[in-house]
């Protein structure tokens, strides 16, 4: 069947049985042989490259099989048949060696012969004739369609005393391109192998039958599928087994990466992809996760000592420097300086006057020239403070920046399993440094606005404003049991502050004594928490490395795993599809498979009943049914409509006759090359029936080829000849030291007529050999013409074929055979024969039969000639005239 | 006259004419069967001409009783059936291959020699 059609059948289906398109994919590409390219590349721009539909060889008939010295066979001996459809019977009997043209046609083909294949050794080893004089050697000649030349195949042995069949040279037969046929559609059928095929067991006789259907590439291609099955299955397993051999490991890991590797493993299909995240690090952004608090534990930052002496310096110097601003006088100084400004001010505009705060002195041009030279003075003292309000509020800034709070996660750090409470209470109690009361020095502010001076804007702009403060030192009351132990100061009740400009916003409400206060706490409580914090770090780093050290070698397991796991996955995700699409193909492939044998069974069931004809056994139907290893020829039968299993009723010339109907069923195919079929004794076992339905069987194929039929049993080649069916016959005799010769055989009448001939033409015969032999010629010339006529005449009236077989067999003597033809009774009066005889053919006729009969006993002499030719005139008589 | 037919006969086995191959076992079956009713013709002649024109069914029946020997009679009697099934026309009977020629050939001669002893006679080689 072309392949194409194939192709045709499957699209179709795929269509109307809506299959899945991932599915139809796998069958496709399964059916194109690119199933590997699909799954490797899994591209779908790649256009699959249908093989090349193999060209179907051809046709060929036989010309001539030649045999040496194999077999039964010793010097070379020819069996010629003519070409083209048609029947040939090569007869011979048993040990002739017709056979050995059979087998050796059937070696030379296929290198095999079913016949002796599974015998023993013994067997096998006798294939050589004894009795050549030249080394072994098969051949045949073929007709080859749309070949001119013959073609000759052959396999020659290079020495007569070869022992081994396998040393021989093979020519000829690859040019063929037979290998696939001679599987498929099997040319050859012997007397072992016609009850091989009902009798070998059921799938092999399912693979006889289903073979040359053109399904291979539906079987292949769903043994592909399999095969990638199988494939996806291993791969998976082995991704499977890998990961059991780590699973204990992963079940150990205590983390988030261990959880995460495990939730995307736990079920199947993996969720490879966020093993991939873990493996490259990344967990999310999820800060409270483990490993982040842990690394940020590692990692967590603290002013370092020298920070925060920096900043304790810095508290110190200002508190040295405002000690000497407070011993330098330099706020009373900026007041002064302010007093007096208002001072030269009133002198300004008022002009010289007693003075109007000691009312004393007086304020004149002196007095102006001192004072002036006295505010500068005085303004560089207040510049000092300008400077030391700076520093101050630089001092508190950095101080500031220290001491910020704990970060809030780190009351998190528990959930690792570190124990931060040493770090949270030191670290609260930094920052609480600048905040904790009691033990701080502080001051009260009073704006000194509250003097409320006239002249107030009068005062340049750029001209600072001076505000006195004055602070009033709280004492510290009580100390409070969790606080540091805070030196204790001797504070003065009042304060010089200041408060400089809108520009200068200082508003640090510590004493002097207060910073230092500071300064010592952020040594001490910063100290504190470096110390805790040291431990915090060593113990979080501790944690980290304990679980790096478990991951690690996990996470190159992982790594390992993963292409492994990767594939396994894709093998995964194939394994329903490509189970789908074996599926489905076995089911196309049933149908295709009925459909196509549908023609066959119904072939063979008619070849069968044809043959069975008389058989209580009704063939109702073939079916190849079943898959796999249950796959079987179902051959329904049954016994008076009464189903029965088939081979257990059936006689063994049914059994055969089934066997020999399923051969020709399927050596007929038209995909067939071969044109001719070679039959190998068809005939044992048969009862007449069977051998007249036989005949009509072969007749039938060979219609359409040349069957070759070789048998020993002359039934058939009677039966064949009797049933006027067209044949070529050929006897094969066997000579002294396995001469074997073939050669073609005429039919009854004419041979015999032509042995007569050949003896009356004969030279060195002497004339009374001739007399003696030609009459018994004649005789059986006359015999042969009697028989045709009973067997024409009956079966014209439709009379029982096996009476008329026992009927002639019975009949031993020409007088029985005529009296068969005259009277239609074996058991006739002899008068009545000879009466009807005279009466029929008149007395040439009784003369003619006189002479044979006597003459075969050598009773008779007379004109040898004028009998052969009386013969044949009767015999044409006899046969036109009784039964035309 | 038995001999002859006999030597005939083998003669066109052993040597025979070099054209239709296979003709000439039949014909030598032919012969040899003549041969062989022959020598009972010359036995009966001998022993109990009445038996000369009876059927040679009746003949061979007799020949037991006759030659004193059942076993040998039953063996001309196999030898005269296969000839005579040879010499006529039998639908499924098939071409005797050679090796059977020649063994009924031997068994004629056996049976001619001994059928002349039997009636008395010495049979004259040529």
């Amino acid at each position: 069947m072309a392949d194409n059609s194939l192709d045709d059948i499957v699209l179709g289906r795929i269509y109307r049985d809506d299959l899945e398109e991932n599915v139809a994919k796998y069958v496709l590409r399964a059916l194109d042989g690119t199933l590997d390219e699909f799954i490797e590349g899994d591209s779908d721009k790649k256009q699959p490259s249908r093989p090349a539909t193999p060209q179907s060889p051809a046709g060929a008939n036989l010309r001539r099989v030649s045999v040496t010295g194999f077999r039964g066979i010793g010097p070379p001996a020819d069996l010629d048949v003519v070409p083209g459809p048609g029947l040939t019977l090569v007869v011979g009997a048993n040990g002739t060696g017709k056979s050995s043209f059979a087998e050796g046609l059937e070696f030379l083909l296929t290198g095999r012969n079913s016949r002796w294949q599974d015998k023993s050794a013994e067997w096998r080893h006798g294939w050589r004739n004894l009795h050549a004089q030249d080394p072994p050697e098969l051949q045949a000649v073929f007709a080859v369609d749309g070949k001119t030349e013959e073609t000759l195949v052959s396999r020659r042995w290079h020495s007569t005393d070869a022992t081994r069949i396998e040393d021989h040279a093979l020519e000829g037969l690859d040019a063929l391109e037979w290998a696939s046929a001679l599987e498929t559609h099997r040319p050859f059928l012997s007397y072992d192998q016609l009850s091989d095929i009902v009798e070998k067991g059921p799938s092999a006789r399912f693979d006889a039958m289903a073979a040359g259907l053109g399904l291979e590439r539906l079987t292949d291609a769903r043994e592909r599928l399999r095969h990638q099955r199988l494939t996806d299955q291993r791969m998976l397993r082995e991704a499977q087994q890998e990961l059991d051999r780590f699973q204990a490991d992963l079940d150990a890991l205590d983390d988030e990466r261990g959880r995460a590797v495990r939730t995307a493993l736990e079920n199947e299909p993996w969720d490879l992809e966020a093993v991939i995240l873990v493996l490259e690090g990344v967990l999310g952004e999820d800060a409270d996760r483990p490993l982040n608090l842990l690394r940020r534990l590692t990692t967590l930052d603290f002013p370092s000592a020298e920070d925060i002496e920096e900043c304790c310096r810095k508290l110190r110097e200002v508190h040295t420097e405002l000690q000497e601003f407070k011993g330098s006088n330099a706020a009373r100084a900026a007041l002064l300086q302010s007093a007096l400004e208002v001072a030269l001010l009133v002198h300004k505009y008022e002009g010289d006057q007693p003075c109007p705060v000691c009312g004393e002195g007086s304020l004149d041009d002196h007095w102006k020239v001192a004072t002036v030279e006295r505010t500068f003075d005085l303004a560089d003292e207040w510049v000092h403070a300008t400077r030391m309000s700076v520093q101050l509020s630089d001092a508190f800034d950095r101080v500031g920046e220290l001491c910020k709070p704990m970060p809030d996660w780190l009351s998190n750090a528990g959930q690792v399993g570190i124990d931060a409470s040493a770090v949270t209470q030191a670290w609260n109690w930094w920052s609480r440094a600048l905040t904790d009361e009691p033990g701080l020095p502080r001051v009260e502010t009073r704006d000194v606005d509250e003097f409320g001076l006239p002249w107030h804007e009068k005062i340049p702009k750029n001209r600072p404003v001076v505000r006195i403060r004055l602070d009033e030192v709280d004492q510290p009351k009580t100390q409070e049991a969790d606080q540091p132990k805070t030196q204790k100061v001797d504070q003065p009740k009042f304060q010089w502050g200041m408060d400089i400009g809108a520009d200068f916003a200082f508003i640090n409400t510590l004493t002097d004594q207060g910073m230092l206060e500071v300064a010592g706490r952020l040594t001490e409580r910063g100290a504190q928490v470096r110390t805790a914090l040291e431990s915090l770090r060593e113990r979080a780093g501790n944690e980290l490395d304990r679980r790096e050290n478990q991951w690690r070698p996990l996470r190159r397991q992982l790594l390992e795993w993963l292409p492994v796991a990767r594939r396994g996955q894709r093998a995964a995700t194939r394994m329903a599809p490509t189970q789908a699409a074996a599926d489905w193909l076995a089911n196309v492939e049933d149908d295709v498979r009925a459909e196509r044998f549908r023609p066959i069974a119904d072939r063979a069931r008619r070849f069968w009943e044809t043959m069975g004809k008389g058989s209580s056994v009704a063939l109702d139907d073939l079916t190849l049914a079943g898959q796999a290893n249950r796959r079987h020829l179902d051959i329904a039968t049954s016994v008076d409509g009464r189903n029965t299993p088939a081979l257990a009723v059936m006689s063994q010339g049914e059994l055969n006759a089934l066997s020999l109907s399923l051969f020709l069923a399927r050596a007929l195919l038209p995909e067939s090359p071969f044109r001719f079929l070679v039959i190998d004794d068809p005939v044992q076992a048969m009862d007449p029936t069977k051998v007249e339905g036989l005949a009509r069987v072969l007749a039938e194929a060979a219609e359409e080829r040349q069957v070759i039929v070789f048998t020993h049993d002359e039934r058939l080649s009677a039966t064949v000849h009797r049933l006027r069916i067209e044949h070529k016959l050929l006897a094969v005799t066997r000579h002294e030291n396995s001469q074997v010769q073939c050669q073609p055989v005429q039919e009854p009448v004419r041979r015999h007529l032509g042995d007569a001939r050949a003896v009356w033409l004969t030279d060195p015969l002497d004339d009374n050999t001739r007399q003696r032999v030609i009459p018994g010629f004649c005789r059986q010339a006359l015999e042969a013409a009697c028989v045709e006529a009973v067997w024409r005449a009956r079966t014209s009236a439709g009379c029982d074929y096996a009476r008329t077989e026992q009927d002639v067999t019975h009949a031993q003597t020409l007088n029985d055979k005529l009296k068969l033809v005259l009277l239609d009774d074996l058991n006739g009066n002899h008068q009545d024969m000879r009466n009807a005889l005279y009466q029929r053919f008149g007395t040439r006729a009784r003369d003619v039969v006189d002479a044979c009969n006597r003459g075969a006993h050598g009773h008779w002499r007379g004109g040898m000639d004028g009998l052969i030719d009386g013969t044949e005139w009767l015999a044409k008589r006899i046969l036109t005239q009784v039964a035309p | 006259m038995t001999p002859e037919l006999m030597v005939e006969s083998r003669s066109l086995l052993d040597a025979p004419p070099s054209s239709h191959p296979g003709l000439w076992e039949r014909a030598a079956i032919l012969l040899a069967r003549q041969a062989l009713e022959e020598s009972l013709d010359d036995f009966w002649l001998a022993r109990s001409p009445d038996l000369l024109h009876a059927s040679m069914r009746a003949q061979l029946l007799c020949l037991g009783p006759l030659m004193n020997n059942d076993h040998d009679a039953a063996q001309v009697a196999q030898l005269w059936g296969a000839l005579s099934d040879a010499c006529h026309f039998n639908t499924y009977q098939p071409t005797p291959s050679p090796s059977e020629v020649h063994t009924w050939l031997d068994q004629t001669e056996c049976f001619c020699a001994l059928l002349a002893r039997k009636a008395g006679r010495t049979v004259a080689h040529t």
